[in-house]
């Protein structure tokens, strides 16, 4: 008999519907799978076990009393620990943060909890979501439940390892630079990078506000279109969203164009993940989907611009923490000078990658190198966003890789910020664009490490691409493949 | 398209300038690195052969919309104790380091 | 040698919105401390700005009003700096397109009208309220005026002296009292002026080395700060001395300015555009509507009660320096005509009685129509001034109605020549000394009999007739 947690969100929704499983049931699995797994994985900072069985208390007495809920009313989810949750601690896996506790809540988390959602964690996750690793997480880097000898993406990994591991049925993570997708894709998930502006950032803590956007992490495009449903939608606390309709209905993938840029596959890229990408490509052609070669430079032109801008921006964004309201203070303040305080609380409430960026970020919008730097970059924002746009002025959408090489182990990475950077080569034009992208599992490679791919589409085909995934798993099984043993005693 | 660059790009003047303006203090270790990562960084972005920029004009935001405003309404204010935590202080105020002008 | 000074002024004035820029938080004054905040405003993890719509609107009045011209696109640029009074380390303000520049606004010198230019304006939001505490380890904070809206009219050097510049921020004051978009009370800090001063040998092209003033908390400390920082500097230099480029703060008390900090670095602001707020873009319709919308200018308002109404240039420029006169004054007109006598009591019994109670001239509760029938009952010699004054004190304290409460009190003027002859006389004889001391030559007793004699008419005596009579009467020997 299939165990709960094996169960997709849309389906675990239904029994919860229907009653054959009691959201204090769900509830009570999912603590008991942190519990198993969570001190291997190290997928959550914060489980907040207590209010959400109360939650579910409260939302399965709605049922039992005859009241029609949304799809996932009673479905427990994680949530990065980024995305403000009132009275629950958002540390951003900094120390600056790691006493916060915000006095609101996010949006989107609003949104799921009046549609019956449970926040029943928050996620470990790269320092303020900045790096294209967890391992900078004050808490501890997260490992891969399909193989503790890796780790599980970044930066955003607690979310899709918490998912992966089946501790919640899905997760919202972030998605700045490729965070979100790479996560899913090292640990054999759907999510999806929503189009900027479709999903309100209020309360998310700002990495680099005009590339920050927040997505559904889960095991299928359909439960992922599910959590769209719920969260996509203007805000009138978020300035920058758009009213855009959210309808992924089924589509058929006759006479679909989806352009394969030649450029992505060059000899940089592992072998097996080409492979597994091509055939991915194949089984839409076999679908119905015309499959057809594109010229789409996906240069270092855009990482580069990337970089850049996401420093500036972060830089500016990292500045509220001072040490003065909330957040980290200094073991011994001095306060007899305010440079000092500002100077001790920040070194030693950052860490040092950070730092890193908030370093770059200042030099390149000081004086003399705004121009050369910041101003470029958001030049070349603009060719990056043109570029991607005629591509998909030739096709419906565009089939890439996610990431050149599967989950990294521990330490493997480049330890300069830069090449950290070139590992988003294939994700941070969804970014710098605004466009919607799409993470489905599509393999293993020869040590059983999932691998994912990409689709683009233009502003606001979110639905679209839903449905394209949807389509395509409804083919494949790729996306039902669990972890072997994780964390299981052996 | 760019002037020739100075060299270095970043003397160690310069990461004690940035340093101050981010309000961190690295210690001589650390500056060492950071400047020649950031060094790093900036001659990669140079190295880039960039198309003539001179006529893009520069976008800050994925969509081109314009003018998202609300109306003048006033809603009513958090509960100062649910803002201010434990940094509230003496009759109300935050307690900040002292300053001088 | 003679001197030149060179004067700018970087006035920053709160708009009156009702609520902040950014966010929903109301934007009233003198609040117990960090009690009008949200997050947005007290810059918390994960809030967002959202741009109140009533601030382009009021910006663009202020624009119209000084001839700017207005951008078409206007962007918000993050101005970053650390300070306690900033809870995002950044303030949210405009650098690279501001709403309107290159406008002017035209001030009255002794040789004429005078143009000064304003070379920006831009709008920004206010920063936390410090209190330093001298002895104290800690810095107070206060949020509450975090996220006001405010303008930053910046002019050009074009001022000449502490009198010019006295002028452009009275005139300026007026200005924006008359569109409605402050209440410039320089006291509470919704109008700050920062100067910057420097001199140069008449004739000269160059501009010296400039400070900045700071902290003046009225209009006369301005004037004040502005004469004696010109004095200073004539003096350093004629002395061979060099003028720093400095901040300078002003200190009320003892009347003289400190240096603050010398601006070696000029501080590094790294202003880039807020990615959390869209661009506006303010189409011609925009400003069409907004001009149309805009009320008569005090320029404006002056030469027409000059012209049209036929008031002193003192008596215009009285009614023009607040809109709660003007309006007062036009309404009350509207209704009974005379404008001069208008005029004559709102300059003088309406202000005198806001001066005694310490109110605006807009908190008395008096209509103008009720105000109307009280001037044409003085004007038409229905009651002497002092009946009206003590109407008028009937109507500010308890509504009263003035035709009515003349009536019921019977307080209309006595023109009857025997009642005043008798009083006349009951007076004369209550007190024949001074009658002799007159008839001696003392023409000051008069003074005093008069008085006498109105108080035995309770005030109410024609005091024309009664003066007349009284003359007749001392100048005849019984």
């Amino acid at each position: 008999m299939t165990q709960i947690h094996e169960l997709g969100a849309l389906e675990l929704g239904k029994k919860i519907a229907d009653r054959e499983i009691s959201a204090p049931e769900a509830v009570r699995h999912a603590l008991g799978r942190m519990d198993l797994l969570d001190s291997t994985v190290n997928a959550l900072i914060t489980i907040s076990g207590r209010s959400a069985y109360q939650q579910a208390k409260a939302i399965q007495k709605r049922l039992d009393a005859g009241e029609k809920l949304p799809p996932l009313a009673g479905v427990p989810l994680a949530v990065q620990d980024n995305i403000s949750t009132k009275d629950i601690l958002t540390t951003c896996a900094s120390r600056m943060l790691h006493n916060y506790v915000p006095p609101f809540s996010a949006t989107v988390i609003d949104r799921l909890v009046a549609a019956g959602g449970i926040v029943i964690g928050k996620t470990n996750l790269g320092e303020f979501a900045m790096d294209g690793t967890n391992e900078t997480s004050h808490f501890g880097p997260v490992l891969n439940p399909w193989s503790t000898d890796h780790l599980a993406g970044g930066s955003g990994g607690g979310c899709a390892a918490a998912v992966a591991a089946g501790e919640v049925w899905y997760a919202l993570g972030s998605d700045t630079g490729g965070s979100l997708r790479h996560s899913c894709s090292h640990c054999g998930l759907t999510g999806l990078k929503p189009t900027y502006g479709s999903v309100s950032r209020y309360g998310l803590v700002a990495n680099a506000s005009s590339l920050d956007q927040i997505g559904p992490v889960a095991e299928s495009a359909a439960d992922c279109a599910a959590v769209m449903a719920l969260i996509a939608g203007p805000d009138p606390k978020d300035s920058t969203t758009q009213p855009m309709e959210f309808k992924p209905e089924p589509v058929n993938l006759n006479g679909l164009v989806i352009g394969l840029p030649e450029e992505c596959f060059l000899p940089d890229l592992q072998p097996e993940i080409g492979k597994a990408v091509q055939a991915a490509a194949h089984q839409l052609a076999v679908l119905g989907a015309r499959i057809e070669p594109v010229a789409l430079s996906l240069g270092e032109e855009a990482v580069a611009a990337y970089c850049l801008i996401a420093a500036a921006e972060a830089s500016a964004n990292l500045a509220r923490f001072d040490g003065i309201q909330y957040g980290y203070r200094p073991a011994d303040p001095k306060h007899d000078d305010l440079s000092d305080y500002y100077c001790h609380t920040r070194q030693q409430g950052f860490g040092a990658a950070a730092r890193r960026w908030i370093m770059l970020g200042t030099l390149i919008l000081s004086a003399g190198y705004y121009d050369r730097y910041y101003l470029q970059a958001s030049k070349a924002r603009r060719l990056v966003k043109e570029n991607l746009q005629k591509a998909l002025a030739q096709c419906d959408l565009l089939l890439t890789p996610v990431a050149p090489s599967t989950a990294p182990r521990p330490g493997a990475g480049p330890d300069d910020l830069y090449n950290t950077c070139l590992a988003n080569i294939f994700t941070v034009s969804a970014n710098l664009s605004g466009f919607p992208a799409l993470v489905l599992p599509c393999g293993l490679d020869h040590c059983n490490l999932p691998i994912g791919f990409q689709l683009i589409g233009s502003a606001f085909s979110d639905s679209l691409l839903l449905s394209v995934g949807t389509a395509y798993q409804e083919a494949t099984a790729f996306h039902q493949l669990r972890p072997p043993h994780v964390g299981e005693k052996t | 398209m760019n002037k020739p660059l100075p060299q270095p790009l970043i003397d160690p003047k310069q990461i004690s300038r940035v340093a101050h303006l981010a309000r961190l203090n690295p210690d001589e270790a650390e500056r060492v690195l950071l400047r020649q990562e950031l060094e790093r960084i900036l001659r990669s972005f140079d190295r880039l052969e960039w198309p003539d920029t001179r006529n893009t004009e520069p976008i800050y935001h994925p969509h081109p919309d314009t003018n998202r405003l609300r109306p003048d309404e006033v809603q009513s204010p958090f509960d100062p104790a649910d803002l201010i935590h434990e940094s509230i202080g003496q009759d109300g105020f935050l307690m900040a380091p002292k300053t001088m002008e | 040698m003679t001197w030149d000074t060179i004067v700018g002024l970087e006035v920053h004035v709160e708009l009156a919105t009702t609520s902040k820029i950014f966010c929903g938080c109301p934007t009233l004054f003198g609040r117990p401390p960090n009690t009008q905040c949200c997050p947005v405003c007290s810059g918390f993890p994960g809030a967002l700005p959202v741009l109140n719509q009533q601030v382009i609107e009021y910006a663009l009045r202020v624009c119209l009003a000084t001839d700017c011209t207005i951008n078409s696109l206007i962007r918000f640029d993050r101005k970053n700096y650390f300070y306690p009074d900033l809870p995002k380390g950044y303030q949210i303000s405009q650098q690279h397109q501001p709403i309107g520049r290159g406008g002017k606004l035209v001030i009255t010198t002794d040789n004429g009208d005078k143009a000064i230019g304003i070379h920006e304006i831009h709008i920004e939001e206010d920063a936390g309220k410090l209190i330093h505490d001298p002895q104290g380890k800690h810095t107070l904070v206060d949020y509450n005026r975090c996220g006001i809206p405010l303008l930053e009219i910046i002019s050009r050097p074009d001022l000449n002296s502490a009198e010019e510049a006295l002028d452009y921020l009275d005139k300026l004051r007026r200005l924006l009292l008359f569109i409605g978009v402050s209440d410039c009370r320089m006291e509470e800090g919704s109008l700050r002026a920062d100067v910057n001063v420097s001199v140069r040998p008449t004739g000269s092209k160059v501009l010296g080395t400039r400070t900045e003033l700071k902290n003046m908390s009225s209009m006369k400390a301005m004037a004040l700060a502005i004469a004696y920082e010109s004095r200073r500097q004539i003096k350093i230099l004629t002395e061979g001395g060099r003028i720093r480029q400095e901040t300078r703060r002003w200190d009320e008390n003892e009347k003289r300015s400190f240096a603050l900090r010398i601006k070696e670095n000029v501080e590094d602001y790294r202003y880039f555009p807020d990615p959390d707020l869209m661009a506006i873009r303010i189409n011609d319709h925009w400003i069409k509507n907004t001009r149309e919308l805009l009320p008569e200018l005090p320029d404006a308002k002056y030469q027409r009660y000059l012209t049209t109404l036929d008031l002193t240039a003192y008596e215009a420029s009285i009614l023009t320096s607040h809109p709660a006169l003007a309006d007062l004054f036009e309404a009350t007109v509207a209704i009974c005509g005379r404008a001069k006598d208008v005029a004559g009591w709102i300059m003088g019994e309406w202000l005198q009685e806001c001066n005694q109670r310490a109110c605006r001239p807009q908190d008395l509760k008096v209509t103008p129509e009720k105000l109307a029938r009280l001037v044409r009952l003085l004007a038409e010699g229905d009651i002497t001034r002092g009946t009206a004054r003590q109407v008028f004190i009937q109507m500010i304290d308890n509504q009263a109605d003035p035709d009515d409460y003349v009536h019921r009190h019977n307080l209309r003027m006595i023109r009857d020549i025997k009642t005043i002859d008798a009083a006349i006389d009951q007076a004369m004889a209550a007190h024949p000394r001074s009658v002799a001391d007159y008839r001696a030559g003392k023409n000051k007793v008069r003074t005093f009999l008069v008085g006498q004699a109105m108080r035995v008419l309770q005030g109410k005596a024609d005091p024309a007739l009664l003066n007349r009579r009284l003359l007749e009467k001392l100048n005849t020997p019984d």
